[in-house]
């Protein structure tokens, strides 16, 4: 399958402030692609450049093969799902749906046809004749969803579409979303703050911060091996310690931390001697060295942190310790029965040499050595 | 335990009274001795006669309202109903576009074209029109502007017509229909706009399918503060028509001070009245109608 959108060095600026920094991307068709990122990091820009509704700085958005950049909204194949579902409050439901058809002059007949089948699928056949206050969030936000497929575009753009929904809902709506975008094969670019809800929904990841694309992958490539600090942090939880790369022997990468030699085995990406990096360790990758029957320095990374308080989460505990640089260090496991520790006391840490990342910090260029 | 009801009952009620006066009882008696005294005064003066000497007699009588079906006057009914029919016409396709970019631009500007307009609706309108009878005058800024720059050799005619009374009447009704209006087009979420042009709509669809229909309220809203002065003034017409457009604003104004026929001017006020009434019947049925709610 081809590329149904391609981004070639898309910049944004306003004035002097660049809130897309040249991005480069390529979403295939059909696929749910999720731009994931903090709040004013650029993903709501870059989605409206898509859309048309801002105009790009610098670079080009490719649609379909076409080159856009001078192509206003109402002309382009994408159709965008607003955030605040923004529909047409002197509108019924069914006039909401039918809106971008009568513009488009279809027959009557089709877009009866047409309307008739997204009401049917998205529940709301006896709501079909009220106006949109009269509906509740989720049901407004399936009539945005709904109006904005019935034209058939060749991509979706949301907008963090259910960030004003309840948790619970928002959680269905997940799912229904996920199975509307495999059924009707379009392909979806999704804008979220929500890391769940982007590693649920997606296909792919793009994890964006500062106007930069830090990363794109699946869900457990972000997760497992995050290549840059940012990635590691944001997505999850994760220990990060500030090391020094010394040098990679076999698959083997070697990095200093604390005067301390410390092994990452197999890193997905190979960094050159003498930058800074910093190795991150998911909490529950790590284990108190006492506990572990085979425990040895060949397969273990272990160091030496500082016992602070546990805190119990039902099946799982946390524990937070700090280590000698006066990091906090957390370790999540199973709960069991009996295990205490001492406020200061010492303890040895320790975490398999395969569970572990050495990642750059932002816009880590020079360090980067991709394998 | 009956008797306990009672008298709970009782003081239940007697709160209930002293509430109503207290709260909505002097606003009531106000209402009643200015507003509803005068009209009920109004109509049956418009039900009673003259006598010789021009005297009220209060009698029952229908001869008003027969005067006022003389053609002479029906004529001027009609055309009072056209000029301010013509006037809210002008005045919407006027204020539309000022409403429009107010309500679309940035903060700072959108409150420095509101201002512009209600600062001049602040000052006296009575004062206003005279103001623009000094600019327009035979020896007026715009005349003696023109004839220094040697455009024009004799100074127009620009007052005492009818053309001038439309001008007069739009001068000083427009922030009567751009305030209603501005609120309205303010209140659409601008995502709406891009909702529609994201659906394929052009902008010329945009304005006709989501602008207009979503500014009708505000449309109906100026309506009826234009449509309504404009049938009763009278200032206007005599200032800048030159007494030569009579419209019913002045046949009233004239009975009750020059010609001291009571009963008629009453009876032309309680017509026009009437149909004040039934334009603001049509406008609540068509608000109820593209209500949003």
């Amino acid at each position: 399958m081809g590329n149904m959108i391609e981004l070639r060095g898309v910049t944004k600026q306003y004035g002097d402030v660049t809130v897309v920094n040249g991005i480069n991307l390529d979403v295939r068709e059909g696929e749910f692609l999720t731009f994931l990122g903090p709040s004013g990091c650029g993903k709501t820009t870059t989605l409206r450049m898509i859309a048309g509704f801002e105009d790009v700085t610098a670079g080009t958005v490719v649609i379909n093969g076409k080159e856009c950049n001078n192509i206003p909204p109402n002309k382009r194949d994408v159709n965008t799902v607003f955030q605040n579902y923004a529909l047409f409050p002197h509108l019924s439901i069914r006039d909401n749906i039918a809106f971008g058809l009568k513009i488009k002059k279809l027959p009557k007949k089709v877009i009866n046809e047409k309307v008739d089948r997204m009401i049917k699928l998205i529940k709301l056949e006896e709501h079909m004749d009220k106006k949109p206050s009269q509906l509740s969030g989720g049901q407004k936000q399936r009539v945005a969803i709904a109006r904005s497929l019935v034209n058939e575009p060749k991509v979706l753009l949301l907008d963090e579409p259910l960030g004003a929904l309840d948790l619970k809902l928002r959680k269905e709506m997940q799912i229904e979303l996920k199975h509307l975008q495999k059924e009707l094969g379009i392909t979806f670019i999704y804008v979220t703050h929500d890391q769940e809800e982007a590693l649920t929904i997606s296909d792919r990841i793009a994890i964006v911060n500062k106007g930069n694309i830090e990363q794109i992958g699946t869900a457990e490539e972000i997760y497992e091996y995050p290549c840059t600090k940012f990635a590691a942090d944001f997505i999850g939880e994760t220990n990060l310690l500030k090391c020094k790369m010394l040098d990679i022997v076999d698959k083997t990468s070697k990095v200093e931390w604390q005067g301390q030699v410390l092994e990452v085995y197999n890193n997905p990406r190979k960094y050159l001697a003498g930058y800074n990096v910093y190795l991150s360790i998911r909490p529950e990758n790590v284990h108190f060295a006492d506990c572990i029957s085979d425990f040895n320095t060949e397969k273990y990374n272990a160091i030496e942190a500082i016992y602070d308080e546990e805190v119990y989460i039902g099946n799982i505990s946390r524990h937070i310790l700090h280590t000698s640089d006066g990091h906090q260090f957390k370790i999540s496991r199973f709960t069991r029965k009996g295990e205490h520790f001492e406020r200061g006391q010492k303890i040895k840490i320790c975490w398999s040499k395969k569970r572990c990342v050495i990642v750059h910090d932002e816009g880590g260029g020079p360090t980067d050595e991709e394998a | 335990m009956r008797k306990l009801d009672n008298t709970n009952a009782k003081k239940k009620k007697t709160g209930f009274w002293s509430t109503v006066a207290m709260t909505i009882g002097p606003m009531g008696i106000w209402t009643l001795l200015f507003f509803v005294f005068p009209f009920i005064y109004i109509i049956i003066v418009s039900f009673c006669s003259l006598d010789q000497f021009g005297n009220v007699v209060y009698e029952f009588s229908l001869k008003s309202y027969e005067t006022l079906l003389k053609p002479t006057y029906l004529s001027i009914i009609f055309n009072t109903i056209k000029m301010a029919f013509i006037t809210t016409i002008l005045v919407v396709v006027i204020a539309y576009p000022y409403a429009y970019i107010a309500a679309r631009a940035r903060k700072k500007i959108q409150n420095l074209m509101i201002i512009g307009i209600m600062i001049p609706f602040w000052v006296n309108s009575l004062l206003r029109i005279y103001a623009i009878m000094n600019i327009t005058s035979q020896n007026g800024i715009i005349n003696s502007f023109l004839m220094n720059l040697g455009i024009i050799k004799e100074p127009l005619q620009i007052l005492y017509n009818t053309p001038a009374v439309y001008m007069g009447f739009v001068y000083s009704l427009l922030p009567m229909m751009i305030m209603p209006l501005y609120t309205s087009l303010q209140k659409i979420d601008p995502a709406v706009f891009e909702a529609a042009r994201d659906l394929g709509a052009s902008s010329f669809q945009l304005f006709t399918k989501v602008v207009f229909p979503l500014s009708i309220p505000g449309i109906m809203g100026g309506v009826i503060l234009v449509f309504v002065p404009a049938m009763f003034n009278f200032y206007i017409a005599d200032a800048l028509g030159g007494g030569k457009t009579m419209i019913i604003g002045n046949l009233i104004s004239n009975q009750f001070s020059v010609a001291k026929n009571w009963p008629f001017g009453a009876a032309l006020a309680v017509a026009i009245m009437l149909f004040s009434t039934l334009i603001i019947v049509i406008k609540n049925i068509i608000s109820k109608r593209t209500e949003v709610q």
